[in-house]
């Protein structure tokens, strides 16, 4: 059974309490947020670089995918360009990974092909710069820009489908944690011993693993 | 022949890496080069284009801007077939523009059998041996196709073909060798025979771009990748057993003697 934003908190203070959690509990809910955002985050990310390690393959558990849909298509007047806001906030992960899908809301076939940072200019003269007519998406911080091949739909859609692994920063109390079971448990435990000793947090610059 | 895109090719380089869309501008561009790489290095034509195109003014066709290398340049008849023009590289490129920088008209006679610093006496002269009429025309060479003549102008200002001004047509017929790349936004296509190649070009240039792969395994991958080419060329250029009968039938017509 998957486990609930709120059950996660509640076995957590447990935990940390060794117990009952008393009445006078200090711990307030933002603390908790922000130590299981973290500790959830960092399993994802140790998970695919375990999983790159393995199998050689730079792909992601599918259980942790978040899919999001109807995300309006928005129009940026200045830049002429048409682009969405992302519906939560992407974990960093290597070549935009974490913006595993999107695609048209029914036409899951043809999914957008997420661009390098600086591919226009960079395929200015490429053959490669129309992407054999795929539809193609630049992220840039919270927003993605539909760069290649987008206008001639731009008419027609005005919703898409995205499916991401995103921070859990904008999950409530009520949601299903977009996590597998079997990961709970480590999240739990990790965000316990956090909260007891803050040093022992892992650095997440230099724990990363090699590209 | 059928022919598969691009696009699928790479896709499948995707899958068989264990990536995602993520990297497919990476391996799309290795996709089109290997197309180019092809075709150009290897001199293996993945695919081939015939097109009509307008002479212009000043006796110019231009050239698409695909073009790499012509098989055939030639007429349309009107018995369908293609009648081939003369290869003529002694030819004048028509350089001469009007006020507009539009190619001038002038007369290109481009006859091959004129031969420099020899005039028009030569031939009515060259008929005579001894005081006798010997019935024929010696020592200036034959082949002369009287339909006219093409000279291929290719530079990087005039991507032309020169043609002499003797044609009586509109347009000509060219059947060339692309480049492979479809610069109009579609999706370039190649021969079946080539998929497997493709394939194993782009996983080449992959594991070349890759720190954790070993000189063993990028070694490796470029052999595969050879051999593969091999293959495809034993497959393109087979001879079947139609061809064979077909090239016996026009020998023996052109045996005949008078």
């Amino acid at each position: 059974m998957s486990m609930t934003y709120g059950e996660l908190t509640e076995q957590i203070l447990r935990r940390y309490y060794g117990g009952n959690i008393p009445n006078d509990n200090r711990l307030q809910s933002e603390d908790l947020n922000y130590v299981i955002c973290n500790a959830a985050n960092y399993m994802i990310r140790s998970n695919l670089y375990q999983q790159m390690q393995m199998e050689g393959r730079r792909s992601v558990d599918p259980l942790f995918i978040q899919t999001f849909p109807n995300v309006p298509i928005l129009y940026d007047k200045s830049r002429e360009k048409y682009y969405f806001d992302m519906p939560a906030t992407p974990i960093a992960l290597t070549r935009g990974l974490s913006t595993y899908e999107i695609s048209f809301m029914i036409d899951e076939e043809c999914s957008f092909v997420p661009l390098p940072p600086g591919w226009s200019a960079m395929s200015k003269r490429s053959p490669a710069r129309n992407l054999e007519g795929n539809i193609g998406v630049m992220l840039e911080g919270l927003k993605a820009y539909l760069i290649v091949n987008f206008e001639r739909y731009a008419d027609k859609v005005q919703v898409l489908l995205v499916k991401m692994i995103g921070s859990l920063k904008t999950i409530n109390d009520d949601d299903i944690m977009p996590i597998p079971d079997d990961y709970i448990w480590e999240i739990a435990n990790m965000a316990a011993q956090w909260l007891k000793d803050p040093e022992s947090r892992p650095d997440t610059l230099n724990d990363r693993k090699a590209d | 022949m059928a022919y598969v895109t691009v696009d699928e090719v790479v896709r499948e380089a995707c899958a068989d890496d264990g990536d995602t869309l993520h990297l497919y501008s990476d391996y799309l561009r290795y996709g089109l080069r290997g197309v180019r790489e092809i075709t150009i290095k290897y001199g293996i034509p993945l695919g081939t284009k015939s097109c009509m195109l307008p002479i212009l003014r000043n006796n110019t066709v231009d050239l698409p801007k695909d073009y790499v290398d012509y098989h055939k340049i030639g007429l349309l008849m009107r018995n369908g077939n293609i009648a081939v023009l003369d290869l003529n590289p002694k030819m004048y490129p028509n350089a001469e523009q009007d006020s507009c920088g539009e190619g001038e008209a002038s007369l290109i006679l481009a006859d091959t059998r004129s031969p420099e610093g020899i005039g028009a006496p030569y031939y009515f002269h060259n008929f005579y041996r001894n005081g006798r009429n010997i019935g024929a025309l010696f020592g200036h060479g034959g082949a002369h196709n009287k339909l006219g003549a093409y000279r291929p102008n290719i530079d990087e200002m005039a991507w032309n073909i020169q043609l002499s001004s003797n044609i009586q047509s509109s347009h000509i017929v060219l059947e060339y060798t692309p480049n492979g790349i479809n610069s109009e936004g579609g999706l370039t296509s190649i021969n079946e025979f080539g998929y497997e190649s493709l394939l194993y070009f782009i996983k080449w240039k992959r594991d070349e771009s890759k720190k954790s792969v070993s000189l063993g395994e990028k070694l490796n991958s470029e052999k595969r990748f050879f051999s593969e080419l091999d293959l495809m060329k034993r497959s393109l250029f087979a001879f079947g057993i139609e061809e064979l009968k077909a090239a016996t039938r026009k020998s023996f017509h052109l045996s005949i003697k008078n």
